[in-house]
């Protein structure tokens, strides 16, 4: 809303400069964000929140400015000379669309320039003055805040006005120039046979007033918000009128503002008033009294205000006050739709005695019944344990391009969508994390940051809209560098699967099973399931050089994992025990197998650990042997065992026997032979 | 002869250790592993020796020229023995070598500072959906439909139907206040909560607008909680969040969950002279509370939400808030 200081002036002498004027409408809650000059005005722009309909005037301001510093209101002089008694026919089909339209008849008027000070006020609140007739409805728009119109009436059919839903397929030209289809749920002023204006929001070109036109008709009328509003975003046509219509009018305005504008078109344009029509009701409804004490408003702003500065503050407010048994009883204006219930009154305190002079005081809080937040510390060990591992955090965006989906050789189909996205880059909830993440890699690489390793902690969505949390890893380039050695070494997928199960397990989840799996987003045998207690939590691996040439990424491996965050089974195996500490030595044997290729690792470890006794402690992987040493078709695993016990020294011929009784089992059982 | 092999042994280690130039490297080799050295002289002592001790002497004395040995070659690498090849020095200068350890991301950080201060003041931290329903996203907060209250809030609607209500699709939540009627709906006052989480809202993408971004709701609900508790509460975290010199103002503004409700400005000491707005706030409005099926009258609250990344702008000065998503890694590094 633009606030002319010139226009204001006319209104109430406040006295303040420009600074002090600014900073007591945004404590009362009408923020200033914007100064300009035109002409020698000062324009504020100002915030007005929906439920301030009433300040979408400059009068309504006025009023706020009367207020806050305590100076009268002068309101313009209305006079209308006795309209005769002609009568114009107007009709409203159904008055809880339309509650009061009045019509008045205007004779003889010359179009022409309006007067300059009108000219002028229009000008500094933005608006182009067009002639007098339109600027006088704009001047009353800007004056009182209610919308009006003007038509030629000598092109109004039948000389008479509908008011009416629009019928299926009706069309009208509106003033913008657009030619606009129609249907029930738009409300239309029409004439005996079409419609002339869009109720509350634009007229129609049809009935527009032009340089030939003699007579009008004044529209001033009070419609439904919800209507207009919803018209308005139908038809994607937003006008002053039907933001303020919106927002609610003030309904005593209706007839004041029609005498206003119809004062302004006999003193600019001429003519004389011929007649006038009615539909509807002009009474009133008066807002609901609303009752508050003294004690209520004390202990909601936690400060004590004398009912008298309460009674004050209401007055210069323009409410009705009265003392009741129960309270300050209060009648807000019938501008002032927003009061409704006590907080509103105990609001409107608190306002006008200012934010700032309402004391501090720290609440108490001793009883929460709010549980503390396990996720949440499950996600925050997840994030701390991949920082330690080097790899730096992203946020990325979760709505992503559906193409982006086919590109990643994703599902595009079966996802959860927006049906009013802004741009189609936003228009699919991720099902997966991949196709917001290889954006990502793509722009380092790009900017020389080949060695990326990184992570997220982000929600993935299925198809109903179910959200599933996940830690995503992408990693490519080099390994870290060590000054002190030469070689350069690519990550590869151990590096990812290290940094994975390291942090799993570190969460607790200490049986993480893996197997290959065939997904196509990966590179041929590539891909990993990662399963907790039979149930697969995602997949890591080498994604396809398709995908990634697909997303612009060339001449780089790029490593990537997605694993639900298993909560459930987090908790279950978080409760450790404490194992007791050996205080005798341990023999150590290292056992180096060559085993048919597809045995998996993970089988022999879990044999040497299920049959190596009681006296086995430790198990650890030294090396996978590839070489001419091996027979074809196997591969050389290095094991090393640690035997120990907690109650003696072991001698060699013990450790040697049960040793001895493992490498038999393993080797008959897997066919491997000991190197 | 008996030989006290302990003994020989620790003078051994002490020796090489004491070794610092090829010269005197060479004499420890002389002394040790020289024909007429220690090791030969144990050697030739076997001849004499008793019969059960002769294989005890001769493992020792094996054990010992190994030792003796690699001693020989670990100094050598140590003073560097080899001619014209430099030898390496500590130089205190050079970069040590550590395991590299990753950035948390920048709106990580600020959400767990800010949650780590409500944390400190009382508050539990709880987290709602994204996807969310009509109900808890507008209809309880006293968000009308047809409402210009609701034009602050262009949402995201979703093509998954709502089962919890006839003709209504879910949607991504345009704030973190749904998450305040799920609290309620789940738990009985005193309660204090704040729930960080992604929202969404058809914004077009520029300098300080995102589609996606992040907000911190805060909710008190007790017998007697005012206003001025909000002031104090906000004003309290504020110097916690921007140090003891934030200057901080309420000012009235609307919000159709909470009445009275207030924007909150701040501006620095000694910094420019206007006001930035950093957060909303009031007190619950009574329709939410019977939305939430409390007792009429029973409860007050106060509630505030804040934007995640227009706050750590302000805090570290960051012009784009296209550099949060984009991740680029001289970003990242940078906190």
């Amino acid at each position: 809303m633009k606030l002319s200081l010139n226009w204001l002036r006319d209104y109430v002498a406040h006295g303040a400069d420009n600074e002090l004027l600014a900073h007591k409408l945004t404590m009362a809650g009408m923020e200033i964000e914007g100064v300009e000059n035109v002409d020698g005005d000062t324009v504020f722009e100002l915030e007005i929140t929906p439920n301030r309909a009433d300040c979408l005037s400059t009068i309504g301001l006025a009023r706020e400015v009367s207020a806050i510093f305590d100076k009268p209101l002068k309101e313009p002089k209305i006079s209308v000379p006795k309209i005769p008694a002609r009568k114009v026919s107007i009709s409203i089909a159904d008055t809880e669309d339309c509650s009061l339209y009045l019509g008045t008849l205007i004779e003889g008027v010359t179009v022409g320039a309006a007067p300059e000070f009108m000219g002028s006020r229009l000008k500094a609140v933005g608006i182009r003055p067009i002639s007098n007739l339109v600027d006088i409805t704009n001047f009353c728009l800007m004056e009182y805040g209610q919308p009006l119109h003007v038509f030629d009436f000598d092109k109004l059919e039948g000389g008479r006005i509908e008011v009416r839903r629009a019928r299926k397929g009706e069309k009208i030209l509106t003033l913008d120039g657009v030619e606009r289809e129609l249907d029930p749920s738009v409300l239309v002023i029409a004439d005996a046979v079409r419609p002339v204006a869009i109720a509350g929001i634009m007229g129609g070109k049809n009935t527009e007033v032009g340089p030939q036109t003699k007579n009008v008709l004044l529209e001033s009328a009070h419609f439904d918000p919800i209507l207009i509003r919803r018209a308005a975003r139908k038809l994607g046509l937003s006008s002053d009128s039907s933001y303020r219509f919106e927002r609610g009018i003030d309904p005593a305005g209706v007839a004041r503002t029609s005498d206003r504008a119809l004062q302004l078109i006999l003193e600019s344009a001429g003519g004389k008033a011929a007649g006038h029509g009615k539909a509807g009701s002009t009474a009133v409804k008066k807002a609901k009294a609303v009752t508050v004490t003294h004690e209520q408003v004390g202990s909601a702003i936690g400060m004590d205000v004398a009912p008298a500065r309460i009674k004050k503050i209401f007055k210069k407010l323009n409410f009705t006050v009265e003392e009741s048994a129960r309270g300050i009883k209060v009648c807000p204006p019938s501008a002032r739709r927003d009061i409704k219930d006590p907080v509103d009154l105990v609001e409107e305190v608190a306002r006008v005695i200012g934010y700032d002079n309402i004391p501090e005081a720290m609440p108490v809080i001793g009883e929460n019944s709010i549980p503390s937040n396990t996720q949440r510390a499950l996600r925050n060990r997840i994030r701390e344990l991949m920082l330690a591992q080097g790899f730096d955090e992203m946020v990325s965006f979760s709505l992503i391009n559906r193409e982006d989906l086919e590109r990643a050789r994703l599902n595009s189909k079966d996802v959860a969508a927006i049906i009013n996205p802004l741009s189609l880059d936003q228009e699919v909830l991720q099902p997966s994390t991949l196709p917001s993440l290889l954006p990502i890699v793509r722009t380092n690489i790009n900017r020389g940051q080949r060695d990326l390793s990184l992570f997220e902690l982000s929600k993935i969505y299925d198809v109903r809209g179910q959200e599933k949390e996940v830690l995503s890893v992408v990693m490519c380039g080099l390994a870290r560098q060590d000054w002190r050695e030469l070689k350069k070494r690519p990550v590869d997928v151990y590096d990812l699967k290290g940094a994975l199960a390291q942090t799993l397990e570190r969460c607790g989840l200490t049986e993480l099973r893996y197997a290959l799996v065939d997904a196509n987003i990966y590179q041929a045998k590539s891909g990993v399931t990662v399963a907790v207690n039979g149930r697969s939590l995602g997949s890591f691996g080498s994604i396809h050089p398709d995908i990634l040439q697909n997303f612009g990424i060339k001449n780089t491996a790029v490593y990537y994992a997605e694993v639900e965050i298993p909560y459930k089974d987090f908790v279950k195996s978080a409760r450790r025990r404490f194992s007791a500490l050996s205080q005798f030595p341990g023999v150590t044997r290292d056992v180096s197998l060559a085993v048919p290729q597809e045995v998996p690792y993970q089988d022999i470890a879990d044999m040497i650990r299920r049959e190596g006794g009681d006296l086995l402690r430790h198990v650890s992987f030294s090396e996978e042997y590839l070489g001419d040493k091996i027979p074809a078709g196997q591969r050389g695993l290095v094991f090393s065992l640690l035997y120990q016990s907690t109650d003696r020294t072991l001698t060699e011929d013990e450790v040697n026997a049960v040793h001895q009784t493992l490498l038999g089992k393993i080797t008959d059982f897997f066919s491997a032979t000991i190197r | 002869m008996s030989w006290d092999f302990q003994q020989i042994k620790q003078t051994l280690r002490e020796d090489a250790a004491a070794v610092a130039s090829p010269r005197e490297l060479e004499d420890f080799r002389i002394k040790y592993l020289g024909r007429k050295g220690l090791i030969q002289e144990i050697y030739a002592s076997l001849a004499d020796a008793p019969k059960d001790q002769k294989p005890i002497i001769g493992k020792e004395a094996n054990d010992l020229k190994k030792m003796a040995t690699a001693l020989v070659e670990e100094r050598k690498q140590g003073i560097g023995s080899q001619p014209g090849k430099a030898q390496r020095q500590l130089d205190p200068t050079l970069p040590g070598v550590a395991p590299r350890v990753g950035h948390k991301h920048l709106l990580t950080q600020t959400i767990e500072e800010i949650c780590d201060i409500f944390e400190g003041l009382g508050f539990s931290i709880q987290e709602g959906p994204e996807v969310e329903t009509e109900f808890n996203n507008f209809t309880a907060l006293n968000i009308p439909e047809d409402h210009p209250s609701r034009d602050g809030f262009d949402t995201f609607y979703t093509n998954v139907k709502d089962r919890t209500s006839k003709d209504a699709n879910l949607l991504l939540r345009s704030h973190t206040s749904p998450g305040q009627i799920r609290i309620m709906q789940e738990h009985t006052p005193p309660l204090a909560v704040v729930i960080p989480g992604k929202v969404y809202r058809p914004d077009a993408v520029d300098a300080s607008h995102s589609f996606m971004f992040h907000q911190i709701e805060g909710l008190l609900v007790d017998k007697d909680v005012k206003f001025s508790h909000l002031k104090g509460l906000l004003h309290a975290f504020c110097k916690k969040l921007f140090g003891p010199d934030i200057k901080m103002r309420f000012r009235p503004h609307f919000f159709p969950f909470t009445e009275p409700s207030a924007e909150v400005d701040i501006s620095w000491k000694g910094g420019k002279k206007e006001w930035l707005e950093i957060m909303g706030c009031g007190m619950v409005h009574p329709k939410v509370f019977e939305y939430a099926g409390y007792p009429k009258g029973k409860y007050t609250g106060l509630a505030f939400g804040l934007g995640v990344e227009r706050m750590t702008m302000l805090k570290y000065g960051i012009p784009d808030i296209r550099l949060f998503y984009e991740n680029d890694l001289r970003f990242l590094e940078q906190f």
